[in-house]
């Protein structure tokens, strides 16, 4: 059987994690098999030319919240990533811009990868800092999400990133099944 | 000797947990005045039909038959009981029959036990919730996997019910080792709550009183989300409930 969580756009069709069948013996080698197939399309994708200018793709009306600037915050705190946290845990996506009380801007587009790139670096780090498994179980459902995308929706930098990102929730993991 | 606790009405669904808290509040010579089924189809146990399970850790095994239903278990004790019409403790129908009802608290086992909308804390009856979890560091859900990766244990709390996850006055909070090769879901999860229920429980039928409750901060602690099946796994390997696989 293989990892079950990233065989469609879970961005589009959020996963529930409801049930979760977990409890095959090689599920965890499933699921890294899974997330170096994923590495290997992105790899290849990083190494094409950079193919589309996004300047001017994400840019908000006067009276919304990027949330890609939200993100890009450092250090971020814990409590400001509360929300979009609950957001995603709740909805399965989040969106490109929000108004000042925290809902989704009426115009905004869906988050883009880069932002939910950004997100789940924001997560790792999180779990990375305080080895919080909250922060590294939501971790691995936007990665899940990322690594449900076709390698090619990627940006050749976004591929990188991904990779990298992808890397260090291996490593996450990896520390915790050692301890057993 | 068995007292009944008149003013305790117990909602019991067709799940484990109700099973479970049938089955050791009975044990412990306790019944409550009432019981409040909802609907839905029993469900079915695969494993043994008897498991003895130390819950405590303290070598006092408790005896649990998972496939025997809370309502067989309650009626061998004729405990009053009504048919609730529909799932959700908080629907207009089910709170016009609670409150109707003698008992003042009710106490959540079955399905369908989310936060509660307002119109339910307005009719004059007190909800008691055991939470999977020992508060506030373990709100939310699936707790018992992430404190088994995180302390080796599993917790529970008794809690009255308000208007947030987990926020509630808590009466008692206890945790507890977690046996290897015992079923998480459908059976280590309901005794131990059903044990801290049953703790909460023989208080009040021995005082009259309920414990005094502990207001924690709502802000405090941690609020968890359901665990990805990853970490699940590491957790029911640590279990010993899953065997390493290949590497």
């Amino acid at each position: 059987m293989n990892y079950p969580y990233t065989g469609r756009d879970l961005f589009a069709e959020p996963e529930s994690y409801a049930y979760a069948k977990c409890d095959g013996a090689d599920f965890l080698n499933e699921w890294q098999e899974s997330r170096r197939d994923a590495m290997d399309a992105l790899a290849i994708r990083a190494r094409e030319r950079q193919i589309e200018d996004r300047t001017e793709r994400d840019a908000p009306p006067v009276d919304a919240i990027k949330l890609q600037s939200l993100l890009h915050e450092k250090p971020i705190c814990i409590v400001l990533l509360e929300p979009w946290i609950v957001k995603f845990e709740v909805f399965g996506r989040l969106f490109a811009w929000y108004r000042d009380d925290g809902r989704r801007h009426p115009d905004s587009p869906t988050a883009s990868l880069a932002t939910y790139i950004l997100f789940a670096e924001r997560l790792c780090e999180t779990a990375e800092e305080f080895g919080s498994l909250k922060h590294l179980s939501i971790l691995l459902k936007v990665c899940d999400a990322l690594a449900s995308q076709p390698a090619t929706t990627f940006q050749v930098d976004e591929a990188a990133n991904l990779i990298a990102l992808l890397n260090r929730e291996a490593l996450l993991v990896a520390n915790i099944a050692e301890t057993e | 000797m068995t007292t009944t606790l008149d003013d305790i009405a117990l909602i019991s669904g067709p799940s484990a947990r109700s099973r479970a808290y049938a089955q050791r509040t009975i044990a412990a010579g306790i019944l409550p005045g009432t019981v409040l089924y909802q609907p839905g189809e029993e469900w079915r146990w695969d494993g043994p039909e008897v498991i003895d399970v130390d819950v405590k850790g303290d070598g006092n095994p408790v005896k649990f038959l998972p496939n025997e239903t809370a309502r067989t278990t309650l009626a061998r004790a004729d405990v009053i009981s009504y048919e609730l019409t529909t799932a959700p403790i908080d629907d207009d129908a089910n709170l016009a029959l609670f409150a109707e009802l003698s008992a003042e608290v009710l106490i959540f086992s079955g399905y369908r036990t989310g936060i509660l909308r307002k119109a339910a804390f307005d009719i004059g009856k007190r909800f008691l919730h055991v939470h999977g979890g020992y508060v506030p560091d373990y709100r939310g859900s699936t707790t018992f996997y992430y404190s088994i990766l995180t302390d080796g244990l599993m917790g529970a709390s008794v809690i009255w019910m308000d208007s947030g996850i987990d926020t509630g006055p808590v009466l008692a909070r206890r945790k507890y080792p977690v046996p290897l090769g015992i079923d998480i879901d459908y059976v280590l999860d309901p005794l131990v709550r059903a044990d801290t229920l049953v703790n909460v429980l023989t208080h009040r039928s021995q005082t009259g009183e309920w414990p005094e409750s502990e207001h924690l901060s709502a802000g405090s602690g941690e609020t968890f989300h359901k665990i990805h099946p990853v970490l699940k796994h590491l957790a029911l390997r640590r279990s010993g409930l899953v065997q390493s696989g290949r590497r």
